[in-house]
């Protein structure tokens, strides 16, 4: 039996979505140990297990799309590792789905387009049109880059779409597509635009990373083990419903 | 997440990781829990989650099904300027309940320059300050190795609990139930607490005994303990192998608080060490203790953890290492050994002084111990000295430069990559040790010794680190204190004085002002003190017999008239040596 590489995706909800994402590796690489799968470790001075991780989340997003390749030393069935894993998650974290990565599979760092879902309060529709305006405006700038080092970017063709859903909840998927140079990320861009609403920051009510299309999972677990992508929805369409998380 | 806190207000302030709780291994809240107990510690967050003293109290706790026990930490400026803005009471962080509402509130007195964020604590779950103003809401107890002497904190605190908290924490929990039973007033529990083997109620005044832990050795640390949300201050588990220290140093109260020396079985630790590491997922081990060079099979534990890993990824830290052979035998068993920094306290540079403080290690054996890290994985090398020591003359600072020439002499000699830092720190007399009497240097004199070490060092390629003198002086009253320093603590907190032992936050002017509205010199506290009168703290028995510090203060003193050394080789003066300060 040689070496195996796993894709495992997980979501981040409630408290989860206030840990950073060099924490949440942490606590996900604790999860591989708990979980007594023969993962690989790395050479050097700091073994660790072997892993990569997708792009990450801005603190307080939550997601459905973190994504970790791990190696394992032999073969086990994806879902019995996917088993093991979600018996570990800590509080907030999620098992969505885990695949064996095969040739041809794009890397975790491959250019990607990603969809993020904005939720609002019953009453913001308005609020929810004006995000739309600002999303596709081709004319839309913002400051971005290091502090000290800002600049001004428009956004041009950076959101390919931004589609209303009218729930319960109100929502507004924006797809940003691969990041182009200097064009900044999808999670920096709605950063900015919260940044100028001030005190109607609340008429939002959640913010999610719901896919990352290199990094979408090609076979889900069985539904008897894992919740699959439908169930992962309408859990969180539930969790939603109460006004809860951002 | 947080009532009258909006998720979007948490997302502005820092690290709002640290107040959301849900941490991996977080007990399940209890159903219909007869006792609420809550644990604060009053530091960060990510150094509360690194506290054993937190772990333990929290774990032996959680396993009283009757009780619900839950934690809270000091919220950083930013979010207590939050909390207050809008009004909202300090809170546990796992069910987000006021901490006014707990029944009982344990303080961590982890080090002195806590004590303004306790009483920010206290205040800021909204309750009166001082102990005599509070009839109702939770009996707020303290505990900790600066409760040594706790007659500076005294009238913040219902009761102030001196030595091991394993047992203490169920009796007080057992009293408190009792008292719920039986509807006992306030009054009633304090009087019936202050019964109790361990703790002082200031309010009923009676002689206190320093609680022991007897069964330590026998007994298991917490199993499943808790990951911090984000990284704590010490990324490792630690596995806590014997407590208390059988080395005697004169200047350590630590030493002494912890006595006796009980060492738990290799057997045992081994067990405890699979345990944890399957609970938390945890790669690192820290063999934890205030030497472990002493750990009588320190070799043995070593090659077992190393052979029985649960984690390819596995490795052991080892803190708190003497300078001696059981260190040199540890590191040939490098390959279990985590890739950090080795950390090694001389205290002094020259062996004169290193007798009279009773540090029990020669030049030679330093230098044989940094010519051993050759091969091994320690990148970094730093070294504790403390500056102002009891009969320390201007030959013993110089040779703390000298010393550490002679260390990097032998890196040079063995081809060592190493960084080395030393870091200075002023001397704080302490209570409960042979040193308890002495003078401390003043701010001026250590700053007067610290520029006359770092020019002797000027050569030398290591990184200089040093504690800020003031802070010194301001440990050495917090340490030393009687009731008045308490006011001294009670202004400077109301001048805005919080989160003392962070450089950036330390505010010297605040505490200047607390000196003098409360007029309060603080060189009462810093000077000689008589060896006949009794001192504030000797109301309570340490267990070690005042004639005991005495007879070891006086040997000390023998020493530095003479000038000689007790370790063979090393050349007597021939001079009576004139100390700098007089002790």
């Amino acid at each position: 039996m040689g070496d195996m590489k796993v894709r495992l995706t997980f979501s981040r909800h409630e408290s989860a979505r206030f840990i950073s994402h060099l924490d949440a590796m942490n606590h996900l690489l604790r999860a591989v140990r708990r979980s007594g799968l023969p993962y690989q470790v790395t050479q050097g001075c700091h073994p660790r297990p072997k892993t990569s991780f997708g792009p990450p989340v801005a603190l307080g997003f939550a997601s459905r799309c973190e994504v970790m390749d791990l190696t394992l030393r032999e073969s086990v069935p994806v879902e019995e590792a996917a088993n093991l894993v979600r018996q570990q998650l800590p509080i907030g974290f999620g098992l969505v789905s885990a695949v064996a990565v095969e040739p041809g599979m794009p890397p975790l760092t491959a250019e990607a387009e990603t969809e993020f879902r904005l939720e609002f309060a019953p009453d913001a529709a308005e609020l929810r049109e004006t995000a739309r305006r600002f999303f596709l405006d081709p004319e839309t700038r913002i400051r971005a880059g290091k502090p000290g080092q800002e600049r001004e970017v428009i956004l041009a063709g950076a959101v390919s779409e931004a589609r209303l859903v009218d729930g319960p909840p109100l929502a507004l998927h924006l797809i940003f597509a691969a990041p182009a140079k200097g064009i900044p990320s999808g999670a920096k861009i709605i950063q900015a635009f919260l940044a100028g609403l001030g005190d109607r920051r609340p008429q939002i009510t959640l913010i999610e990373r719901v896919r990352i299309s290199a990094a979408v999972a090609v076979r889900q677990v069985s539904p008897n083990h894992s919740q699959t992508q439908q169930e992962v929805t309408s859990e969180f369409a539930k969790n939603s419903g109460d006004g809860g998380p951002v | 997440m947080i009532p009258g806190i909006s998720d979007w207000e948490l997302l502005d302030i820092e690290k709002p990781a640290r107040y959301v709780g849900g941490e991996w291994n977080q007990p399940q809240a209890k159903a219909n829990p007869q006792l609420t107990v809550c644990l604060a510690f009053p530091d960060l967050y990510e150094l509360g989650m690194s506290n054993l003293g937190l772990r333990i109290l929290y774990d032996r706790l959680a396993r009283d099904e009757r009780i619900q026990v839950e934690r809270t930490f000091s919220p950083w400026i930013d979010f207590e300027r939050l909390l207050r803005r809008k009004g909202v009471p300090l809170f546990a962080v796992e069910s987000k309940r006021p901490v006014r509402d707990f029944d009982l509130l344990g303080i961590t007195l982890p080090y002195e320059m806590t004590f303004t964020n306790v009483l920010n604590l206290i205040d800021l779950a909204g309750l009166p300050l001082l102990a005599k103003d509070r009839c109702s809401g939770p009996l707020v107890i303290g505990g900790g190795p600066s409760a040594s002497n706790p007659v500076p904190v005294a009238e913040f605190f219902d009761a102030i609990l001196v030595g091991d908290g394993e047992d203490a924490i169920l009796d007080i929990a057992d009293l408190l139930l009792q008292a719920k039973t039986r509807g006992w007033r306030r009054e009633e529990v304090l009087e019936r607490l202050a019964a109790i083997e361990g703790y002082f109620v200031p309010r009923f005044p009676a002689p206190v005994k320093r609680r022991v832990y007897k069964e330590f050795g026998q007994s298991a640390p917490p199993l499943k303990p808790l990951i911090s949300n984000i990284e704590s201050v010490h990324d490792r588990m630690p596995l806590e192998i014997f407590r208390g220290c059988i080395q005697g140093c004169r200047f350590c109260n630590a030493g002494f608080f912890y006595r006796p020396k009980r060492e738990r079985s290799v057997n045992d630790l081994c067990g405890w060490a699979q345990q944890i590491l399957q609970s938390t997922g945890e790669e690192t081990l820290g063999l934890i203790s205030l030497s472990t060079s002493d750990y009588s099979c320190l070799g043995e534990l070593v090659d077992r953890l190393g052979r029985e890993k649960r984690y390819p990824d596995q490795t052991l830290a080892v803190p708190s290492l003497r300078m001696n052979d059981q260190t040199l035998t540890l590191l040939e068993r490098i390959d279990e050994m985590k890739k950090s920094g080795l950390t090694f306290a001389p205290e002094a540079g020259s062996q004169r002084l290193r007798d009279i403080i009773h540090k029990k290690i020669t030049e030679d054996e330093i230098l044989h111990v940094i010519a051993a890290t050759k091969g091994s994985n320690y990148q970094s090398i730093k070294l504790y000295f403390m500056m102002g020591l009891p009969f320390e003359t201007e030959a013993d600072l110089d040779a703390i430069p000298e010393l550490v020439f002679r260390i990097e002499d032998v890196c040079r000699r063995e081809r060592l990559r190493k960084d080395l830092t030393i870091s200075l720190s002023g001397f704080v007399p302490k209570p409960f040790t042979p040193f308890q009497w002495c003078r401390q240097a003043t701010p001026q004199e250590l700053f007067e010794r610290r520029q006359r070490v770092c020019q002797g060092l000027r050569k030398s390629r290591a990184r200089i680190s040093w504690r800020d003198e003031f802070l010194c002086l301001l440990e050495g009253v917090l340490s030393r204190g009687d009731a008045q320093v308490g006011k001294v603590l009670f202004e400077a907190w109301k001048a805005g004085a919080t989160f003392d032992g962070w450089c950036d936050r330390f505010r010297e002017d605040a505490w200047k002002q607390a000196f003098e509205r409360a007029a309060v010199d603080p060189t009462t506290y810093t000077r000689e003190m008589s060896v006949d009168q009794p001192l504030p703290w000797e109301f309570i028995d340490f267990r070690t017999p005042r004639a005991y510090y005495l007879d070891e203060y006086r040997r000390a003193t023998d020493l530095a008239r003479v000038g000689s050394s007790s370790v063979p080789g090393v050349v007597e003066s021939a001079e009576p040596v004139k100390p700098l300060v007089e002790a």
